[in-house]
């Protein structure tokens, strides 16, 4: 009789342990999947984002755009054909003339024109 | 103790007095009956107890395993779906979807109409206030009220804090370079379907958002320059209209494609139908002159005709009522190259006739010239041919006249001239590996063709087009407008069409100006060598660095020197 009773005693107690343990996991489990909505909000939120500026981005690049501010503000004109030149176009660098400027001078190094960087030598 | 049990033959008497802790032992029926009671909780006992741990384990199954459901959106018909961006060849955006809030009611919710409809109207003054209380009042769980709203308006509508109102999200197409591209991309309707352009063609492609972006083969800075040179040629000799086209012609990838005028994709509603017109894939023209280009290919191509043969352009021919002449007329023999470079009619004529009409016909067919072409827009038009198709029309044909084609038709015919034979068909989306291609003429019947293109432009019609530097090879045409009672001499198409480097062509130009007039400083002529012609060579001038197409010096160092 006192055995069945502690077993009574024994499975009620096991039976309230583990519905507390049930209801702890079960509102973890909540908050966890309630952060989890909250964060790919904000993702969805920042990549709504990124695509406006995206967009910004290419409507400020707009050529018309630039042509315009360009003609504004600044003193370019188009490139003609004259003002582009290939690396293998330039003259060979005249050794004379280093030679007479300046002897025992340290010379920096042989700078490339930044016309010819701007080409692809195709 | 020896207790006494309760049996049915003892004295009833006795069993009440007698206090016995033994167990009650059942006989016969009642036991039975007992018996089967027990049977049957146990039954039920263990039913139940089936039901509860299918059920435990069920739940043991989701918890550990989880499911495999695919979540179902609820998709009302008249909410926009999200669309495909669409790119240019180096990644610039031309088109994007952006979610903006628009703003409904539930009219159900709704506890005062007229308060509704007063306030609202103070904060978006331009709707409508009848068709407002109409939407309100309507037997319906969900009418629009204003769609596309600024952050500005949304945050007003929700501070007047009135029930039954709420936002949906939609998304919106925006088109960010407004004009340029207007024609190749066409425009979407409220519910982000294509109705025109690219949209309209490739409207299942871009549905699907997770193929990524659609990269068209345009360079949004080769567009802009061409936009931008036909819309001052256009002004300056005060045209109808104009169209003009850039194309690989190795891959047939289209690098601009523009009409003029054009419109705001992002407001095709105010636009005029003249506006809409695709110059260059809808309109079809006689071309002019340009068509001798390929009557002389396919003459030396035939083995007919060579360089060398020669047809008499000393007077003009009659034929069935009509009259072939030649504009500024030589009046002599003329040998091939002779008759290219003069642009002479009656040599076209008789060169094609030479070669003979069916050939001629199913020359121009090889090409793509008689069939609708197959271009990524919705404004496809078909070519005008003559039926039946007769000498005459041959004649007529050989300078370009009495047929009529569309601009990104002659390109693909055209560009088969320039790089080595081969026809490619024309594409406004990116190609990345080869062209599907089919030889149409010999590579040696294309360098010569090469070489009179040049030709026409350093000696011939074509010498304001010759930019320093860019080896421009090209053909001119200027064709007389047909007009329902015959050809209308002040109505003019002058086009030119340009390849470059000319030894070794990468890209073709076609300049088309619709009813130019001439100017002081063209002393009044209107043809294409005055109009066309330099326009080409300004939009090719542009548009070489930003091709990498580098200029051509011609090799002595002292050259750069002195300019430098």
């Amino acid at each position: 009789m006192i055995r069945l009773m502690n077993m009574n005693a024994a499975f009620l107690a096991v039976t309230v342990a583990v519905a507390f343990a049930n209801y702890h996991v079960k509102y973890a489990a909540q908050h966890e999947a309630q952060s989890l909505a909250k964060i790919n909000k904000e993702i969805a939120r920042t990549d709504d984002r990124i695509r406006v500026l995206d967009a910004e981005w290419s409507h400020l690049n707009e050529p018309e755009r630039l042509q315009a501010l360009a003609g504004r503000h600044l003193a370019l004109g188009h490139i003609t054909a004259s003002q582009v030149v290939q690396l293998g176009d330039l003259p060979a660098r005249f050794q004379a003339a280093d030679a007479k400027a300046g002897s025992g001078v340290a010379r920096p190094a042989p700078v490339v024109p930044a016309a010819a960087l701007l080409t692809d030598d195709r | 103790m020896g207790g006494q049990g309760i049996t049915p033959d003892s004295d009833g008497l006795d069993a009440f007095t007698a206090v016995t802790d033994e167990p009650i032992r059942l006989r016969g029926v009642q036991k039975a009956r007992l018996e089967s009671g027990r049977q049957r909780l146990a039954l039920v006992i263990v039913a139940f107890a089936l039901c509860f741990a299918s059920l435990a384990g069920r739940l043991t199954q989701l918890a550990l395993f989880g499911t495999n459901d695919t979540q179902r959106f609820a998709v009302r018909e008249n909410l926009a779906g999200p669309r495909a961006d669409i790119m240019d060849r180096n990644g610039q955006i031309l088109a994007t979807d952006l979610r903006v809030p628009s703003a409904y009611a539930n009219p159900k919710e709704i506890w005062s109409v007229d308060e509704t409809v007063e306030k609202l109207h103070s904060v978006l003054p331009d709707l409508d206030v009848a068709t407002l209380k109409a939407r309100l009042t309507a037997d319906k769980q969900f009418v629009w009220i204003k769609r596309d709203l600024t952050p500005k308006e949304q945050d007003d509508i929700h501070n007047l804090g009135l029930p039954g109102i709420s936002f949906e999200n939609e998304e919106r197409r925006f088109y960010l370079q407004s004009r340029s591209v207007a024609h190749v991309l066409g425009f979407v309707d409220t519910e982000n379907h294509g109705l025109a352009g690219l949209e309209r063609v490739m409207d299942q492609r871009l549905m699907d958002t997770k193929q990524g972006p659609l990269t068209l083969s345009i360079d949004l800075r080769v567009q802009h320059a061409m936009r931008d040179e036909l819309a001052k040629s256009m002004a300056n000799f005060s045209c109808k209209g104009a169209a003009g086209l850039v194309m690989d012609v190795e891959t047939g990838e289209l690098v601009a494609m523009v009409s003029l005028p054009d419109f705001d994709s992002n407001d095709p509603g105010s636009a005029s139908p003249d506006a809409r017109f695709n110059r260059t894939t809808l309109g079809v023209y006689e071309m002019g002159s340009t068509f001798k280009t390929f009557t002389v290919a396919m003459a030396l191509d035939s083995g007919k005709v060579t360089l060398g043969s020669g047809y008499d352009a000393s007077k003009p021919i009659h034929i069935g009522g009509y009259t072939i002449s030649d504009y500024h007329a030589e009046n002599r023999w003329l040998t091939v190259p002779e008759i290219f470079q003069h642009s002479s009619n009656i040599g076209s004529a008789k060169m094609a006739l030479d070669v003979g009409v069916s050939a001629h016909r199913a020359f121009l067919s090889k090409l793509g010239l008689l069939s609708r072409p197959k271009i990524e827009v919705a404004e496809v038009g078909a070519p005008l041919v003559p039926h039946p198709w007769s000498e005459i029309s041959t004649m007529t044909i050989a300078f370009g006249h009495g047929m009529a084609v569309s601009p990104v038709q002659l390109a693909k015919a055209a560009g088969a001239m320039a790089n080595g034979g081969w026809l490619i068909e024309p594409t406004l989306i990116k190609r990345d590996g080869p062209a599907p291609r089919e030889r149409v003429i010999s590579d040696k019947t294309s360098k010569i063709m090469r070489e009179l293109l040049r030709e026409v432009v350093t000696e011939g019609t074509g010498k304001l087009a010759n930019a320093e530097g860019y080896d421009i090879g090209g053909k001119t045409g200027t064709a007389e407008k047909s007009e329902r009672h015959g050809y209308d001499k002040h109505a003019l198409l002058s086009s030119f069409l340009a390849i470059f480097p000319a030894q070794a062509p990468r890209y073709l130009v076609i300049v088309i100006l619709d009813e130019p007039h001439g100017t002081k400083a063209t002393y009044g002529f209107a043809t294409a060598g005055w109009t066309a012609a330099p326009t080409a060579a300004r939009v090719i001038e542009r548009a070489a660095p930003i091709l990498q197409v580098n200029p051509r010096w011609d090799g002595t160092p002292t050259q750069i020197a002195a300019k430098g």
